[in-house]
C-alpha cells in the first residue's frame, strides 16, 4: 500500500530474539512517521548508532556479544549520543536490574512480560514528543 | 516333681545333696564310731567301719569338688548324684552282706542321705522308699523289743547287737525322717529360687545389654537429658556427628555440648530451645509434646555447624517427666538437594516467562491492528489468548515468589506507605481483568489518608492476589468492594465480593500451599499459591489476613497491617 508519509524518524530496536523483534517492530510500525531499524547484538547496535544516530533506542538488557548495560553506559557516557532517549527492557524485571539501568542513564524501562507491546508504543510516543526536533519543511 | 530344670539349679541341688550328705557322714560316722571304738572287742569292726567311712568320705569329697565347677554339662551333674546314690546303695548292701546283717549305724549313715537325695533331686520315689524302709525297720525294732517277733537272719545282728533301742528308734523315727525330708525340701526350694533369681538377673542383664547395643548402633544420633538439662545418654552416631566423646558429655549441660543455632547462625537460648522446653510438658500426654524439628543447626565440638532434621520428645516414667530425648540426622545432603530443586524450579519458571511474553506480544499486536482488521471471532480468540497468558504469567511470578520465600531470602523493605496509592495501583492492575468479567470495583476510603508501615510493592501484590481470588469466586455483573479504614493500631483493607461464598472445606485450605481452588465451582484455575503467598508475605510485615464467607453474603477478606506510628523496625528480612 502506498504510504504518503515518509518516515522521518528512526528507532533502533536492539533485541536478540526474533519473536520479540517481530512483535516490537510490528507494534512500532503503527507509528506512521517512524522507521524501525534492527540490531541483534550489542556490537551491531553500537555500529549502527555510529553510522546513523537514531531518534530513540529500544535496548534489551540481555544481549550476546555485549550486554545491554555495556551498550547503555557507553552511549550515555558519549557526548555525541547522550541525548538519544533509551528505553531498556528485559524479561527479568527485577528491581535491582531496573535500578541499575536507570542509574546508568536509561530514560525509561519496560518489563517485557508485563507490558503489552502497545504500551511500549505509547511510551515511545511520549518520550519522543518531548524531543521534537525542528525539521526543515521538506521531508 | 520337675524332671528338667536349669543346669545351674541342678548343679546347686547336687551340691547341696553331696554337701549335706558329707556333713551327715562325718557327724553320724563320728557319733557311731566313737562309742563303738570305746567298747573293746569291736576294734576290728570299728577299724573296718572307720575305713569304710573314710573311703566314702573321700569319694564324696571328690564328687563335691567336681560339682563346684560351673558350666559343666547337664549330664555331669546328674551323673555325680546318681553315682553317689548307687554307691550308697551298693555300700549298704555290701556292709549288710559283710556283717551278715544290717548294722544300724551303717544303715543310718546311708538311709538318711538317700532320703535327702530323693528330696533334693526331686525324686519322690527315692525318699519315699527310704522312709518306708525306715518305718519298717522301726516297726521291727519295736516288735522285737516287745518280743512280739523274733527276727531272723539279716535283721538279727542289728537288733540284738546294741540294746539301745531308744537311740535306734530315734534314728529311724519316721518323724525325724519326715523332718529331714521337709527341711531338705525347703532347702531345695531355696536353691531353686536362688538359681531362678540368678537366671532372671542374667536375662535382664542380657536384655539390657541388647537394648544398649541397639541404642549404641543406631544410625541416627540420640541424646537424652535429665530434668536439669544435663546429658544422661548419647550413642555412637552422636559421637561421630558432634565430635564429642561419650565420657566427656555425660552430666554436662546440653547447651555447652550441643548448642542450637538458627538458620542465620544465631544461638537459640536455653529457654527457647524445643528440647529443653519439653521438660515442662504434660506427663499425661507425652505424645502431644513430640515435635519434629528442621531449619535448625547444631554446632560441633570443633565449632563447625551442620543442618539437621529430627524430633524431640519427653521421657515419661511413672507419670512424671524425667527428661527428654532427641533423635536427629545430618541434613546437609537433604538441604543440598532441596536447594538444587529450588534452584531448578526458579530457573524453569524464569525461562517460562520469555515464551509467554512472546505469545502475549503477538496477540496484543494483532488486537491492536498490526496485522489488519480482525473479525469478531478473531478478536475474541485473541482476547482469550491474552487473558490466558496473563494468568500464566501471574502463576509463574507467584511460583517464583513462593520458591524465593521458601528459601527464606525474600526481603521486604518496610517504610511508610499510603494506602490510597496502593489501592490505586491494585485497581489499575486489575482494571482490564475486572472489565472482562463484567465486574465493577468500588473503592471506599476514609477522608484522612491512612499510612501504614509496609513494603509497598508486596502490599500491592498481596491485595492483588486477594482481588484475583475475589474475581474467581464472584458472580458476573457484581461489584467487588475494596474498603480501607484504620482500626486501633492497624490499617485494615477489606475486599468484599458478592459471590456464592467459599465452601467450608476450601476455606480451611485457602491459605495453604496445596491447590484446592481447582475444585471450586467457578475457579478460573487460580494460582493455588496466590493466597498462601499473600499470607506469608503479610506475616513478614507483621500483618494478618482473615476471611469470612457465607453463601448469602459472599466473601470478605480482611488484611491487617500495622499503622505507621506503631513501634516497628525499619527494614526486616524474613526469619
Amino acid at each position: 500500500m502506498t504510504d504518503p508519509v515518509v518516515p522521518t524518524k528512526t528507532i533502533l530496536l536492539v533485541e536478540d530474539e526474533l519473536p520479540f523483534r517481530e512483535i516490537y517492530r510490528d507494534a512500532l510500525s503503527m507509528l506512521d512517521d517512524f522507521k524501525v531499524l534492527e540490531a541483534e547484538d550489542g556490537e551491531e547496535a553500537l555500529a549502527m548508532v555510529q553510522k546513523q544516530p537514531p531518534d530513540l533506542i529500544m535496548l534489551d538488557l540481555v544481549l550476546p556479544q555485549k550486554s545491554g548495560f555495556d551498550v547503555l553506559s557507553q552511549l550515555k557516557n558519549d557526548a555525541k549520543y547522550k541525548a538519544i532517549p533509551i528505553i531498556v527492557y528485559s524479561v527479568i524485571g527485577e528491581k535491582l536490574e531496573i535500578e541499575k539501568a536507570m542509574k546508568l542513564g536509561a530514560d525509561d524501562y519496560i518489563i517485557k512480560s508485563e507490558t503489552p507491546a502497545m504500551e511500549v508504543v505509547n511510551k515511545v510516543k511520549t518520550l519522543l514528543t518531548g524531543n521534537v526536533r525542528v525539521e526543515p519543511a521538506s521531508g | 516333681m520337675s524332671v528338667s530344670f536349669p543346669k545351674e539349679d541342678l548343679r546347686q541341688r547336687v551340691r547341696w545333696y553331696l554337701g549335706l550328705r558329707w556333713y551327715l557322714v562325718v557327724t553320724l560316722g563320728a557319733a557311731g564310731a566313737i562309742p563303738q571304738f570305746l567298747q573293746e572287742g569291736f576294734v576290728a569292726q570299728v577299724q573296718q567301719n572307720v575305713a569304710i567311712i573314710l573311703l566314702v568320705l573321700a569319694i564324696n569329697s571328690v564328687f563335691l569338688g567336681i560339682s563346684s565347677f560351673r558350666g559343666l554339662r547337664y549330664s555331669v551333674y546328674q551323673a555325680l548324684a546318681i553315682i553317689q546314690l548307687v554307691l550308697d546303695v551298693g555300700i549298704v548292701t555290701g556292709v549288710v552282706y559283710l556283717n551278715g546283717g544290717i548294722e544300724n549305724i551303717v544303715v543310718a549313715l546311708y538311709v538318711i542321705p538317700i532320703i535327702m537325695s530323693g528330696a533334693l533331686l526331686g525324686r519322690r520315689v527315692i525318699y519315699l522308699t527310704g522312709m518306708a524302709a525306715a518305718i519298717i525297720y522301726d516297726a521291727l525294732l519295736v516288735l522285737d523289743y516287745t518280743h512280739v517277733i523274733t527276727p531272723q537272719n539279716i535283721l538279727a545282728p542289728a537288733l540284738h547287737a546294741n540294746g539301745n533301742y531308744v537311740v535306734q528308734t530315734l534314728f529311724f523315727a519316721p518323724v525325724m525322717l519326715l523332718i529331714i525330708t521337709v527341711v531338705t525340701d525347703f532347702v531345695a526350694k531355696l536353691v531353686r529360687e536362688r538359681t531362678q533369681l540368678t537366671t532372671k538377673l542374667e536375662v535382664v542383664t542380657a536384655e539390657r545389654a541388647e537394648i544398649e547395643a541397639i541404642i549404641k548402633s543406631m544410625g541416627s544420633a540420640l541424646v537424652a537429658v535429665d530434668r536439669q538439662g544435663k546429658i544422661t545418654m548419647v550413642n555412637d552416631a552422636f559421637e561421630h556427628l558432634s565430635g564429642w566423646a561419650r565420657r566427656d558429655v555425660i552430666g554436662v549441660d546440653l547447651d555447652t555440648v550441643l548448642p542450637l543455632l538458627s538458620e542465620r547462625g544465631k544461638k537459640i537460648e536455653s529457654d527457647k530451645r524445643p528440647l529443653l522446653q519439653l521438660l515442662n510438658s504434660d506427663p499425661h500426654s507425652p505424645a502431644s509434646a513430640i515435635q519434629h524439628v528442621s531449619r535448625y543447626y547444631y554446632a560441633k565440638k570443633d565449632g563447625g555447624i551442620f543442618p539437621f532434621v529430627g524430633s524431640v520428645a519427653p521421657i515419661v516414667l511413672l507419670g512424671e517427666v524425667i527428661g527428654a530425648t532427641t533423635v536427629f540426622e545430618d541434613a546437609s545432603s537433604i538441604k543440598q538437594i532441596d536447594q538444587l530443586k529450588t534452584n531448578f524450579v526458579a530457573l524453569a519458571s524464569h525461562q517460562l516467562k520469555t515464551p509467554i511474553s512472546e505469545i502475549q506480544g503477538y496477540a496484543t499486536n494483532m488486537l491492536q491492528g498490526v496485522t489488519g482488521r480482525l473479525t469478531k471471532q478473531q478478536t475474541d480468540y485473541l482476547t482469550a489468548i491474552q487473558e490466558i497468558t496473563l494468568r500464566c504469567n501471574k502463576l509463574i511470578t507467584d511460583l517464583l515468589d513462593a520458591v524465593v520465600l521458601e528459601q527464606g531470602s525474600i526481603r521486604v523493605n518496610i517504610e511508610a506507605v499510603q494506602l490510597s496509592k496502593v489501592i490505586k495501583r491494585v485497581v489499575t492492575a486489575y482494571q482490564a481483568r475486572v472489565k472482562q468479567k463484567s465486574l465493577k470495583i468500588a473503592v471506599i476510603e476514609p477522608e484522612q489518608e491512612i499510612t501504614v508501615r509496609a513494603d509497598g510493592d508486596t502490599l500491592v501484590e498481596i491485595i492483588g492476589n486477594v482481588v484475583a481470588n475475589a474475581v474467581s469466586y464472584t458472580k458476573k455483573h457484581t461489584t467487588i468492594t475494596i474498603e480501607t479504614k484504620a482500626d486501633g493500631d492497624e490499617g485494615v483493607i477489606l475486599v468484599r465480593d458478592e459471590g456464592a461464598g467459599i465452601d467450608k472445606n476450601v476455606l480451611e485450605h485457602l491459605f495453604l500451599k496445596d491447590d484446592v481452588l481447582s475444585s471450586a465451582p467457578e475457579a478460573e484455575g487460580g494460582t493455588g499459591v496466590g493466597l498462601y503467598l499473600a499470607k506469608e508475605l503479610l506475616s513478614l510485615q507483621k500483618g494478618k489476613i482473615s476471611v469470612v464467607s457465607s453463601t448469602s453474603k459472599g466473601t470478605t477478606m480482611a488484611i491487617r497491617i500495622p499503622l505507621k506510628g506503631r513501634k516497628h523496625d525499619r527494614s526486616s528480612r524474613s526469619n
